[in-house]
């Protein structure tokens, strides 16, 4: 039986913005929101959206990422008629398969894709915090005849000179496409989610390598080609909370709009709920001397100290006389006694030493090393004597802060 | 370890009374316990981690869609793959019933036949304990003990008179038993009948004294227990599996194996209640959830729970999906509850989405699952009789015992 739609999910990038917390996990296995990792976002949309078949092309430190996704069992992609694919760079007879771009990794996939045999693929990345009906998208794209729809987001206009622009017609038809224009003329910034008519985009890409055109990305190469050749490309509106999640800030920012009864993703909202891999713990455990205010808390964690507008991940302590504020902390991270953790991000199965202060909104002179650490300063205390803006300060996975050596 | 050495039994409880409509409508065995599980998850569990991939659930025939929603595949046990077996066994007698019919016995002996394994254990769900079971069988095998048997010592305040009481030599072998009553007039070298024996426990106890009760839990040799069955089942009324273990323990000298870590009786409200409330303790928390054998149930996709800027927490435990603004003490909140401004919630457990309306007042009570209590209402138990509001009441005016 022939597949209707085929996503892919773009999971390859390093992520290097993200610095220590994408040293070893790529992008769009880091944590978000106490219960997920980033790429949940992208694949319950496609659970939710009846989309089946779902192939993850990776690259870069793949290892969390594949062992989060197994065999898609927790997002019901484990069915008799769908399923996961995890597709990784690999050798061949042709030499070496590296992904040199977004496109070209599609490319290089083209066996897989094959053997699906779908009518439209849809193209996603790994890294978008969002809810989308996909389903929906496709159906524009067909009542369209379109052979690409590009998902775009209306964006205030000082800023959409950081996003690729597409100016369109009335009916909403791509008509130029600018990467990050200085004056931008339209706001509708694209979200790099893309439908492409299968048979159409095979063939665009197994000519440009027969002719060794470059074709590598679709935003630079891709995109304007189709334009160029006067195909039927449109957009699709989308209205709602979408955030790339792609640095330290935005990373945190993100993190921070997600605490509250309701938010702006309205994650409660159980016609769409977000699915991930579970961690199996016992219920959270609040204390007697424990103060929770405006915070999300998961299974496993065990609070005896203050936590203020801030979320604790799967497994985290903070422990006694400790304050945790306007901060995310990782699953399995631990806040020793009277540590201060402000405006900062966690990482997974970090250790915070008792009594260290670790502070976004001091930064500078007055930040640094204010723990009095004896080995190894953190590296998450900012750097003397470059007094600026408050920064959001980062603890790596499994860095231990604080803590003497105890050999 | 060869994958179908060992198989196990999963024994449905006995009937209990007093457990005030929370069992009307479920299983004992699918009784939630502190906001995440139910029952039957410590002994799915045990035997998970035990390596035991051969599962026989016996359960009476009434009200089993709660397991089956519960257990499904039997995903979260590892008892889907393969080369596992997950199968369910019914049959119709009542729960308070002592003897049973022959088909019982007959899908039995053919699961027991057909597994080939060397080993069976047997485990009820009314005793709440995460036990090695690995630790059990390997004194089994070095014994070469047809029958071993798990107990605790326990204070005469926890044995209920449907519990058993063992009398175990310095040996380790059972050379006694029966009711408590029984167990201590035989010590006193009185002869009690026993009609009179039943609900006398606690009259004439020290509470406080420990006493060994059989947490009936077996380990037995599969073959030597299809032989036990087998002659069992020629009787027109055979007595259910856990009478007929019992039966057997002290004529075969039963090997007795000491169980050391947290064990509570679900058999009334109290009970129930007050094992949950142990969880509050950090000690038996610890020692029943955070042991090397991890605690497997049913996952859920949740959200966080969100505690809002005025809420207050002292000495609770939270499950995800709830929102909580209200004040919460000394107790147990389920899955996606929602507990609303200036309402107050002292030694109580929320099962699944509870609404305690705001301004509300829960003091000793269990709300079974999608209770609500609307705002400025008054619910109250005792201590000694903690409140039960069952599944899906709505509860207008004040309730106060």
């Amino acid at each position: 039986m022939k597949t209707e739609l085929l996503a892919l999910i773009l999971a390859g990038g390093q992520g290097s913005r993200l610095g220590k917390l994408t040293q070893h996990i790529a992008k769009p296995a880091v944590q978000f929101g106490g219960r997920y990792r980033i790429i949940d976002f992208a694949l319950s949309n496609c659970a939710n959206s009846g989309v089946r078949n779902v192939g993850v092309i990776t690259q870069y430190q793949p290892l969390a990422l594949n062992e989060h996704i197994g065999n898609g069992s927790s997002w019901g992609l484990n069915g008799v008629d769908s399923g996961v694919s995890i597709l990784q760079p690999y050798s061949a007879t042709e030499g070496n398969r590296w992904f040199q771009g977004t496109s070209h990794a599609v490319y290089q996939n083209i066996d897989y894709i094959d053997r699906i045999d779908p009518e439209y693929v849809l193209i996603l990345s790994g890294d978008h915090i969002y809810k989308m009906d996909y389903d929906d998208m496709l159906s524009h794209h067909k009542e369209n005849h379109a052979s690409l729809t590009v998902a775009v987001i209306d964006v205030p206009l000082e800023e959409a000179s950081r996003f690729g622009i597409m100016n369109t017609d009335s009916n909403g038809r791509i008509m130029e496409f600018e990467e990050k224009p200085a004056h931008p003329k339209s706001t509708k910034a694209s979200m790099g989610i893309y439908i492409f008519t299968w048979s159409r985009l095979r063939e665009l890409l197994v000519n440009a390598d027969k002719n060794g055109v470059d074709m590598l990305d679709f935003g630079k190469n891709v995109i304007p080609a189709y334009l160029k050749s006067d195909e039927r490309v449109y957009t699709y509106d989308f209205e709602g909370y979408w955030k790339d999640v792609g640095t330290i800030d935005s990373l945190w920012e993100a993190n921070m709009e997600y605490i509250g009864e309701d938010n702006l993703l309205h994650s409660r909202d159980r016609k769409w709920k977000i699915y991930s891999k579970n961690l199996i713990s016992p219920p959270h455990f609040i204390d007697g001397h424990a103060r929770v205010h405006d915070s999300l808390v998961v299974d496993g964690c065990f609070i005896s100290g203050d936590v203020i507008h801030s979320i604790l991940s799967t497994n985290v302590q903070v422990k006694d006389g400790a304050v945790v504020e306007d901060s995310f902390i990782m699953s399995g991270a631990i806040i020793g006694q009277g540590a201060h953790v402000r405006r900062a991000i966690v990482g997974e199965n970090a250790v915070i030493g008792d009594g260290v202060v670790i502070d976004g909104n001091v930064c500078g002179v007055d930040g640094q090393n204010a723990d009095g650490a004896p080995a190894g300063t953190p590296s998450a205390a900012p750097v003397a004597g470059v007094a600026s803006m408050p920064e959001v300060q980062v603890v790596g996975h499994n860095e231990i802060v604080g803590v003497p050596d105890e050999a | 370890m060869k994958l179908d050495k060992y198989t196990a039994i999963l024994g449905n409880t006995i009937g209990y009374p007093d457990m005030e409509g929370l069992t009307d409508r479920r299983p004992l065995a699918s009784l939630p316990f502190d906001a995440k599980y139910r029952l039957i998850d410590f002994q799915l569990s045990s035997l998970a981690n035990a390596g035991i991939h051969s599962i026989y659930g016996l359960f009476q025939r009434d009200n089993t869609s709660s397991i089956f929603d519960h257990v499904r595949s039997g995903r979260e046990w590892g008892l889907d793959s393969l080369l596992s077996h997950w199968y369910l066994g019914f049959y119709n007698t009542k729960y308070n019933d002592h003897t049973t019919d022959r088909a019982y016995y007959e899908q039995l002996l053919t699961f027991l036949k057909r597994s080939g394994s060397d080993r069976t254990v047997y485990m009820g769900c009314d005793m709440l304990c995460n036990i090695d079971i690995r630790q059990v069988i390997r004194l089994a095998e070095r014994a070469h003990s047809p029958m071993t048997v798990v107990y605790k010592r326990v204070p005469a305040s926890m044995v209920t008179p449907a519990n058993e009481v063992l009398e175990v030599s310095a040996d380790d072998e059972v050379i006694g038993k029966g009711t408590l009553p029984e167990y201590r007039a035989g010590l006193a070298g009185v002869d009690i009948s026993p009609d009179t024996s039943t609900g006398l426990a606690h009259e004439f106890a020290d509470p406080d004294e420990l006493i060994s009760m059989s947490a009936d839990i077996y380990v037995l040799e599969t073959n030597w227990l299809i032989a036990q069955m087998e002659e069992e089942v020629k009787n027109e009324h055979p007595r259910k599996l856990r009478f007929l273990l019992r039966s057997l323990l002290e004529e075969h000298r039963a090997l007795a194996f000491g169980y050391t870590g947290y064990l509570a009786n679900i058999t009334s409200v109290k009970s129930y209640f007050d094992a949950n409330m142990d969880m509050l303790e950090p000690e038996h928390f610890y020692s029943l959830l955070y042991s090397n054998q991890k605690v497997y149930t049913k996952v859920k996709n949740e959200e966080s729970t969100y505690f809002s800027p005025e809420c207050e927490i002292e000495d609770s435990q939270f499950a995800s999906g709830s929102i909580i603004k209200g004040r919460v003490k000394k107790s147990i909140i389920s899955r996606s509850c929602h507990v609303d401004e200036d309402s107050f919630v002292c030694h109580s457990i929320a099962f699944s989405k509870v609404h305690v309306g705001s301004g509300a007042r829960v003091e000793y009570a269990v709300l079974d699952k999608n209770v609500v209590i609307q705002p400025g209402v008054t619910v109250k138990g005792t201590p000694e009789k903690p409140l039960v509001i069952t599944k899906g009441s709505i509860v207008e005016e004040d309730i106060i015992r």
